[in-house]
């Protein structure tokens, strides 16, 4: 039985919770839900100089950062017949808000002497870098800090590069979406259609890459006024974390077969003179390599591809095996292409091992490993001194629901 | 307290004494007792052609006139005298020689004082006076008017016998009995309340349950010392373990078949007469949560609504106050489209989650208990047409959100689906505190609230048996029919819940 | 009330494994694969817990095997049986004394991680006190049903950690988990001497035989009790490494919150699930936290037996709170805690095993 006594002391100590206030309590419609950031340098100092006028012996951080925010209005996305408290729905259902400053953290709490609304990060769905920030000394980690220590983040928000600056990307009004940032998060994950698009990277992973010394890539994103497109790929230096430079869209399709991302796209071939366009369905890759001479260590790489033929303009008797494994080789040629310019430009230009031979060494060889880590992208940079070759193999499982679109009479001329 | 009744200014005969041999005498007593109400049938007449008066007393209403009629009165005045029997001289041979030859009733006693004639006259019961005699024969003539047996209001079922109990506590051992063909049920019976007399019975099976507990209820039974009796909520009252706790320690049912497997699981039932709701004790949080259907239907669907009735029984507890705690401190949790349109439709509206919760909550209450006042056809109609125009009226005037809507209605209707209606009560008055917590403290506060009932209800017991068995204590054997509803072959043994004494109930249990 | 004598009074074994369990797994479950990462900066860590389990398991099962020899004596009047009265006031008391600091421990460890967790301007003496509140109002019930909540709670803890490790699993990179075994011994024993450290509970034993229906399953409980956390730890460690690779892994303070905050559950319907996972842990340090305050009346009732029930709850809960809010912040906090489990090891691993020695020594037994 429970004392009573303890019961009323116990109930006294409660009523001093109802009385003291609830200090976390912020109602859901107060809340800046912050979807989209995007962090660039100033393009102006003049804000600086505001700020050095006011106070110049104030504390200085190395960077001044250009933050984007993008609020969610939550009034806008309602198209109407609810609302009957709301003055003047707005048609927008986001709101930018752009803010200067040397920290994350001093730049959040500027927002709050602007917006209504505190800003609340843990529906934040994009983070978008520009080159110019991902190519500064260790800026890009500095601008990622705040993000991953705060608990209030998430760690599964996705990191983009923007080529040129980022706040544009933000800044476009999309036709179909109401919300720029969700538009972006849903287009980073199309990437069953196109092996274009590098696979999504989420701040957590980021944070992996920046402590581990491996180089990394991250995706890239371009913009114009009403669109995004997100293709191409930006490429980090894993001990400086710097931004070396961009690969283009095809170069990207080719990092994506030989770090085994692809999850689906399309390839193009031209047999006599005619272009044949496959689908691909899967991909999958092995790394083969010939280890003995530490400064020619040999790498193949083995794609497998399967997909079914979607499109195609040349007429042929698709049913027939030869034509099959001719089609089949001529694409298994075009992923080769493809991969050698990507090598070419990693591996000879930018001398960054995105391909994952590091890590191939480090899981098949770590005795290996453990000598030539220091030494592998740089110093004596074992890495620029391999060679790496690929061979393709692609298997065509179907050819679709017809053979032939049209005849065509054997001696017409186009 | 019998002191203080000598003391009362109007002389009332102490009612221990012995009838009077006189006729007269007992009937003017009986009169003056009784104040002589009108419904006070007295009737006089004589045995044969002798001067032998006789008179039978008894309650209009009470009594099955045709039985007296019939049976009494017209034995003693016609057939005696046309069987040509000798009587007997008057005296103590002549009511046994009625008792014995003339009177065609079946239940009939012998009384000789005042207090034991009125106890069973003021029963429904018929007293034969015989002049000369200072004793009377008391028939049992019960016959008032009760309820047919109907469908249990409050406990329907889409399967199962549609038996309920009356008032009538005769009719509801009979109902017990039929299912009950037992040599070894027990009805032992009581009397509570000290002027309403109320007849009360214990009902068990001797070999399966277990003496100690049926010793405890006889026990505290019998420390029941109050004027009236009128509804087994007040014995429920006052046998309970703890009376401080919300949550109910018996069980309360019409229907004869819950109770019949009651017993045979080792537990004990109190019927009450007056009031169809009996009680069966021992209890638990599980068996509260369980429905005779889940027995009826196969295993796989009482499983499955067994299942569903503890996510209800969640839900009509922690519903408003997740929602609270949700919005208002972890808009985080909640997937982004959703926050996103309830921070819209929550723009314009003036109060904050927990105001706008509590609004809603007590009027859906207010909707509940005005719902029970009103007569049948439009109860119906104006709960869900009230509820669904407040709703939506509210919703339009900005007053609430329509989540907040859509939150209330599933609490009301989960809480619809428990098949206590006590237990259901409880989690309405639990609501609101864990509501205040979590306004309070957010999910932090819900998870606090959470472990604090359930501290609560590990201490409960139930006449000694703790609230949380089979979960706590562990008793591995009686969780197949917990949350699943093994199927019937393989329920061997009885529950170990009541401590039976056997606990066997099926043999090999091989299936066919 | 309980006047009906038919009642269950007594622990079955089965239900002391999981009360054991409970105990152990506590604040340790949250930081230890930081510290196991920390020293081997692999996956095979998992052998660093194995080992550190091991150990623990073996010193469980002496001290169960001490508390089993005296079936019906609470642990003041077997000590005293062993080394004489005056040693027993003075070991109990001490006992007393670490378990004021386990609870005030535990509950500042709720109040941190809530504060950084869930909330962000409430401050984080209300929020322990909250938490002290339903310490109290469990600890003034019957014991009985204190270690009935154990029974109730794990099942739902254990299910909700499997969870999260089932859905995240699928994050697993393996290049995080591969090379399998890199580390040598010297690295996986020094892992090994943090798991031990933070797996303190099985001392419980020692208080909670004489409530067991079958006394001489203490040792066997014990062992069966610790299994479930170590197993445990080891699917967390390897899940934790393998998605979050060890480099990343020794730089996150909490890591097995971080591991919930990945989930994701498919089809969007709960996101950030780590509050979920944080409130359903609270359960868990609900339950180790009562123990130990139940521990602690009993300890300090054996000794002075002067006071009640609830004048000791009365008396020892603001020195809990007050214990509870001195460490001003998370490094205090987690100093605390080390040096808590040093002093624990002494207490509660060392001076029963001496204990035992001197009882097989003597012959002390029950009999006496």
């Amino acid at each position: 039985m429970i004392d009573r006594r303890f019961v009323r002391t116990a109930l006294i100590g409660l009523c001093a919770f109802l009385t003291s206030g609830c200090w976390d309590q912020v109602p859901i419609e107060e809340r800046g839900f912050v979807i989209g950031v995007a962090i660039d340098f100033p393009r102006s100092s003049a804000a600086e100089e505001t700020a050095e006028k006011e106070a110049p012996d104030r504390p200085e951080g190395r960077w001044r950062f250009l933050v984007t925010h993008q609020f969610v209005v939550p009034g806008g996305l309602v198209s109407g017949s609810q609302q009957r408290g709301v003055q003047g729905s707005a048609n927008e259902a986001f709101l930018n808000l752009a803010s200067e400053g040397d920290s994350l953290l001093e730049i959040s709490s500027e927002l709050a002497t602007r917006s209504s609304r505190i800003p609340f990060y843990q529906h934040l769905k994009v983070l978008i870098i520009s080159e110019e920030v991902a190519k500064a000394n260790h800026a890009f980690a500095d601008a990622l800090d705040f993000f991953l220590r705060d608990p209030e983040l998430r760690r599964s928000s996705k990191v983009m590069i923007a080529k040129g600056d980022a706040r544009p990307v933000l800044e476009i009004s999309p036709i179909n979406e109401k919300l720029p940032a969700m538009y972006i998060n849903a287009v980073a994950e199309n990437i069953q259609k196109n092996a274009r698009i590098l696979p999504e990277i989420w701040l957590g992973e980021c944070h992996e890459n920046l402590m581990n010394e491996h180089s990394f890539v991250l995706p890239r994103i371009t913009s114009n006024e009403k669109e995004v497109k997100v293709a191409g790929a930006a490429v980090f230096n894993g001990k400086s974390n710097r931004m070396v430079g961009f690969l283009g869209e095809e170069e990207t399709e080719g990092l994506n077969f030989l770090t085994d991302r692809v999850k689906g796209g399309m390839l193009k071939a031209v047999l006599d003179r005619e272009l044949v366009t496959f689908n691909i369905e899967s991909a999958s890759r092995k790394i083969k390599a010939d280890i003995r001479h530490k400064e020619r260590m040999r790498f193949v790489y083995t794609i497998t591809c399967e997909g079914v033929i979607d499109e195609t303009f040349k007429p042929m008797n698709y049913l027939s095996k030869d034509a099959l494994k001719t089609l089949q080789d001529h694409l298994a040629k075009e992923i080769e292409r493809m991969a050698r310019d990507t090598i070419r430009k990693v591996h000879k230009q930018m001398k960054t091992d995105v391909l994952g031979l590091g890590t191939y060494l480090k899981q098949e060889h770590p005795h290996l490993w453990k000598q030539l880590k220091h030494d592998w992208e740089y110093g004596r940079n074992y890495f620029a001194s391999s060679e790496i070759d690929v061979k393709a193999t692609v298997y065509i499982r179907n050819v679709g629901e017809i053979n032939t679109t049209e005849t065509r009479s054997r001696n017409e001329v186009r | 307290m019998a002191s203080q009744l000598k003391r009362r200014p109007q002389q009332t005969p102490d009612l221990s004494t012995p009838l009077y041999p006189r006729l007269e005498e007992n009937l003017t007593a009986i009169k003056q007792t009784l104040g002589n109400p009108q419904d006070l049938i007295v009737r006089t007449f004589s045995i044969d052609n002798t001067s032998l008066t006789c008179a039978v007393v008894c309650f209009d209403g009470l009594v099955d006139s045709d039985l007296i009629n019939d049976k009494v009165v017209k034995h003693i005045q016609l057939t005696l005298p046309a069987s040509g029997k000798k009587l007997p001289p008057p005296g103590e041979e002549m009511l046994t020689f009625l008792l014995r030859e003339v009177l065609s009733t079946i239940e009939v006693k012998l009384e000789s004082t005042f207090e034991a004639m009125y106890d069973r006259v003021l029963a429904g019961d018929t007293a034969l006076f015989v002049d000369g005699t200072a004793q009377t024969i008391v028939i049992d003539s019960r016959g008032w008017q009760t309820r047919t047996i109907d469908e249990p209001v409050s406990e329907g079922l889409v399967r199962g016998p549609r038996e309920g109990f009356t008032e009538n506590i005769r009719d509801n051992t009979m109902l017990v009995r039929r299912r009950v063909r037992d040599v070894q049920l027990r009805f032992d019976t009581m009397n509570v309340g000290r002027r309403s007399k109320t007849d009360l019975i214990i009902a068990y099976m001797q070999d399966i349950a277990n003496p100690a507990l049926v010793q405890e209820v006889k026990r505290r039974l019998a420390t029941i010392d109050v004027d009236e009796v009128e509804e087994s909520g007040f014995i429920e009252q006052w046998i309970e373990d703890d009376f401080l706790s919300p949550f109910p320690q018996c069980q309360v049912t019409e229907r004869p078949d819950k109770v019949a497997s009651a017993l045979f699981q080792g537990r004990v039932a109190i019927l009450l007469d007056g009031t169809p709701m009996g009680l069966i004790v021992p209890v638990t949080f599980s068996m509260l949560l369980h429905s005779p259907e889940d027995f009826y239907e196969r295993w796989i669907v009482g499983t499955l609504a067994r299942l569903l009735r503890y996510v209800a029984a969640f839900l009509a507890v922690f519903s408003p106050a997740l929602y609270v705690a949700l919005v208002t401190y972890h808009p985080g949790l909640i997937p982004s489209d959703l926050a996103f349109s309830i921070a819209a439709t929550r723009e314009g509206v003036p109060f904050p989650a927990f105001v706008e919760a509590l609004l809603m909550v007590a009027t859906m209450e207010l909707l509940q208990e005005a719902g029970l006042r009103l007569p049948k056809p439009i109860g119906q109609t104006v709960g869900i047409v009230g509820g669904l125009v407040i709703g939506e009226s509210a919703v339009s005037a900005g007053l609430v959100s329509p989540v907040m809507v859509i939150v209330v209605a599933l609490t009301a209707i989960a809480s619809f689906a428990i098949p206590a209606y006590n237990l259901a009560l409880t989690f309405r008055m639990i609501r609101f505190v864990v509501m205040f917590a979590a306004a309070i403290f957010g999910l932090y506060g819900v998870v606090l609230m959470f472990v604090a009932i359930f501290i609560h209800l590990a201490n409960l017991t139930s006449l000694g048996v703790p609230y949380l068995t089979p979960f706590a204590p562990q008793l591995l054997n009686d969780w197949k029919d917990l949350l699943l509803r093994a199927p019937v072959t393989f329920m061997r043994k009885r529950p170990e819940t009541g401590q039976p004494k056997d606990h066997i109930r099926m043999k090999t249990g091989d299936a066919p | 009330m309980n006047n009906v004598p038919y009642a269950d009074q007594k622990i079955r074994t089965r239900e002391m494994v999981i009360i054991i369990a409970n105990a152990v797994i506590g604040v340790g479950i949250l930081t230890f694969p930081r510290s196991i990462a920390k020293e081997t900066d692999a996956f095979d860590g998992w052998i660093s817990v194995l080992i550190g389990g091991a150990a623990v398991c073996l010193i469980g099962w002496l001290l169960g095997k001490l508390a089993s020899r005296f079936p019906t004596r609470t642990y003041f009047d077997y000590v005293a049986l062993i080394v004489g009265r005056p040693f027993a006031y003075l070991l109990t008391l001490l006992f007393g004394v670490y378990s004021i600091l386990m609870v005030s421990f535990e509950v500042r460890a709720v109040g941190n991680i809530a504060k950084q967790y869930l909330f962000t301007n409430t401050p984080v003496e209300m929020i322990t006190l909250a938490f002290l509140l339903i310490v109290q109002y469990a600890v003034a019930g019957s014991r009985m049903a204190l270690l009935r909540l154990n029974l109730i709670f794990l099942p739902i803890v254990l299910l909700v950690i499997l969870m999260v490790q089932m859905y995240t699993l699928r994050f697993l990179e393996w290049e995080n988990v591969r090379p399998f075994f890199s580390s040598d011994w010297m690295t996986l024993l020094k892992g090994a001497k943090g798991v031990t450290l933070s797996m303190s509970g099985p001392e419980i034993v020692l208080f909670y035989t004489l409530l067991m229906k079958r006394p001489q399953d203490a040792p066997k409980s014990v062992i069966l009790g610790l299994a479930i956390p170590v197993l445990l730890y080891m699917t967390i460690y390897m899940v934790i490494i393998g998605v979050f690779s060890a480099a990343v892994a020794k730089n996150l303070t909490f890591p097995t919150i971080e591991l919930a905050k990945g989930v994701e559950v498919p089809g969007g319907f709960i996101e950030r699930v780590e509050s979920l996972f944080f409130t359903i842990w609270i359960m868990t340090i609900f339950n180790t936290s009562t123990i130990w305050f139940d521990l602690t009346i009993t300890t300090l009732r054996s000794v002075f037996t002067r006071f009640s029930k609830f004048t000791w709850i009365r008396m020892i809960s603001p020195i809990v709170y007050l214990i509870a809010m001195s460490p001003q912040n998370q490094n205090e906090f987690l100093t605390f805690g080390d040096r808590l489990s040093y002093f624990g090891v002494v207490i509660a691993y060392v001076i029963p095993l001496l204990l035992l020695a001197i009882a097989k020594l003597r012959g002390v037994k029950e009999s006496d």
